[in-house]
């Protein structure tokens, strides 16, 4: 992704076009590597969004033209792309004597907010507000999750937990019409909604069973099922299942020391429904992080006659410190998804990092005029 | 310091410890320690008090950040038994009761961490930051946290 997105910058200036047309003008609407259809791609929003937000094309295209002080300034922009992935999951949702609901299933939490986010997805699905969700995770005893990473928890526990509920549910309603003296006994799925912690009917929601009466009816026994989500693989082979993203960053390269800070920068990603807006921003500015460190700093340094790393600690392998992140600026891009999942969402994480490394080389050239093709990209290259 | 009377003159009787007082949270605290021992392994390893994190144990990282009679230091680089005497205050002695220190507030309403492991450092950075006079700007806060590294890449949003 590197070689080609800073490969496509140089053609652009060859070809005396803005790299962002000569993008728009290429722009793929079917995979070209298999030439399936996407099942959503919001691209083309995600670079105008980003562009008027960093604002492109106020800049001046020509290298070496830009300076703010002693500081040369540069722009550059670039695509990301990373794979929709979902994989299977097992869910245990159990209505408990309180009516309220609990999700087991093994999953972890590193921090990227599956806790607050699964929380969230089966509050919604039940109809209950945050409190009466008891998300239980983080225990391999729990039924099957897979590892956390290549963003796709959301997608992979999220999307079962919403495949367990509609089973729980259609439980729950069963029950609910064997009760005795029952006001729902002749009511159909379509009928109802589930919400305030129990069951309503749509046209006339006064007519109301708690999940707890549903319980205590069924002999105190809590109401529970178990199910593994899985992706929709046949329907699915026909298309291509990706997220995109398009970075644009501003550095500024001091004009002696050659320095290079990146001062601003913008992302904008499309990943179908964002279901936390907060939580999935630090996903994504975190992942910009990343992408700085990649292209300006993290390098292990190997000797070559003793074939050990030679700076595996901290102060020699660098990472960024609070002093090397200055403006980030996420932005979602409105994407409907109605084929990837049950869900509609595509995954938030490493999509934030695929496209920062080139598009800050790529603004390093547009600062200096000199095009780095190889990263990390250190001060000293950018010496006469 | 507490032993002061050559320990080689009694080989039988010595075993290493030395006797330190550390008032920890608020806590007066009598411990025998070996002198070798950093003020990170007597909070997480003798004491319990795992809020305070090692991420390096080399001083390269802050993750072991605490409050030693209100400055900042790296626990991990710091022998207990030089500190005899001192106030310590780690991250699970800033709350109030029941309210949580405004910083801790702070950096839930800004999720300003993800797996948190770095956070016990950079809250007791701040405050020790804040105490100096220092965090008037921006950029002053960025500069003088630096110390504190964040893997997760939550920089931005912890400053
Ligand atoms: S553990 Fe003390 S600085 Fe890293
Ligand atoms: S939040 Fe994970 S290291 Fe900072």
């Amino acid at each position: 992704m590197h070689a080609i997105e800073c490969t496509m910058d140089e053609l652009a200036y060859k070809l005396g076009i803005d790299p962002l047309d000569l993008r728009l003008r290429n722009y793929a609407e079917v995979d070209p590597s298999t030439e399936k259809p996407f099942t959503s791609k919001a691209l083309r929003e995600c670079y105008q969004q980003a562009a008027n937000q960093i604002g492109w094309s106020e800049r001046n295209p020509e290298p070496g033209s830009m300076t703010r002080g002693n500081k040369l300034v540069g722009y550059g922009m670039a695509t990301g792309v990373w794979d929709a992935y979902q994989f299977p999951s097992r869910i245990e949702a159990i209505i408990t004597n309180e009516g309220k609901l609990k999700i087991n299933n093994a999953v972890t939490d590193i921090g990227t907010g599956t806790f607050t986010v699964m929380t969230q997805i089966a509050a919604d699905e039940l109809g209950l507000p945050i409190e009466d969700v008891i998300f239980s995770y983080g225990d391999s005893k729990k039924p099957f999750s897979m590892f956390q990473g290549g963003s796709s928890m959301t997608s992979s526990t999220g999307v079962a937990i919403v495949m367990a509920a509609k089973v729980l549910k259609k439980k729950l309603l069963e029950k609910a019409k064997k009760m005795s003296n029952s006001p729902l006994v002749d009511a159909v799925e379509e009928d109802v909604t589930f919400r305030n912690g129990g069951i309503s009917l749509l046209h006339d929601p006064s007519v109301h069973i708690s999940f707890q009466a549903i319980v205590t009816a069924n002999k105190g026994q809590v109401i529970k099922t178990t199910k593994m989500g899985k992706p929709h693989l046949l329907k699915l082979r026909k298309y291509s299942k990706m997220t995109h993203a398009a970075s644009f960053v501003e550095v500024e390269v001091d004009k002696d020391l050659k320095t290079i800070t990146v001062s601003r920068a913008v992302t904008a990603v499309a990943a179908g429904k964002i279901i936390n807006p907060k939580t999935a921003r630090s996903q994504i500015s975190g992942s910009m992080v990343w992408g700085i460190s990649k292209a300006l700093q993290e390098e292990s340094v190997i000797d070559e006659n003793l074939g050990k790393y030679i700076n595996a600690n901290l102060a020699e392998y660098h990472i960024p410190t609070h002093a090397d992140v200055h403006q980030l600026e996420v932005i979602f891009a409105d994407e409907k998804d109605d084929l990837i999942n049950e869900l509609g969402i595509k995954g938030v994480g490493e999509i934030g990092l695929v496209a920062m490394p080139a598009a800050i080389a790529n603004a390093i050239f547009h600062a200096t005029g000199k095009r780095i093709n190889k990263l990390p990209i250190h001060f000293d290259e950018l010496l006469e | 310091m507490a032993n002061t009377s050559n320990p080689m003159e009694n080989k039988d009787q010595f075993n290493g410890l030395q006797a330190v007082r550390l008032k920890i949270n608020g806590e007066e605290r009598e411990l025998q320690l070996l002198p070798w021992v950093s003020l990170l392994d007597v909070l997480r390893e003798h004491l319990n008090l795992t809020g305070t994190k090692k991420g390096c144990d080399h001083g390269q990282c802050g993750a072991c950040t605490v409050l030693c009679d209100g400055k900042r230091i790296l626990s991990c680089l710091t022998l207990a038994v030089l500190k005899d005497g001192a106030e310590i205050l780690t991250i699970e002695g800033i709350i109030n009761g029941n309210q949580l220190h405004p910083l801790q507030q702070a950096f839930i309403d800004h999720d300003a961490f993800q797996c948190g492991y770095c956070t016990p450092g950079q809250i007791c950075s701040a405050i020790g930051l804040l105490k100096e006079g220092k965090a008037n700007t921006r950029e002053e806060v960025q500069e003088l946290m630096s110390g504190n590294l964040c893997r997760c890449g939550a920089n931005n949003l912890a400053v």
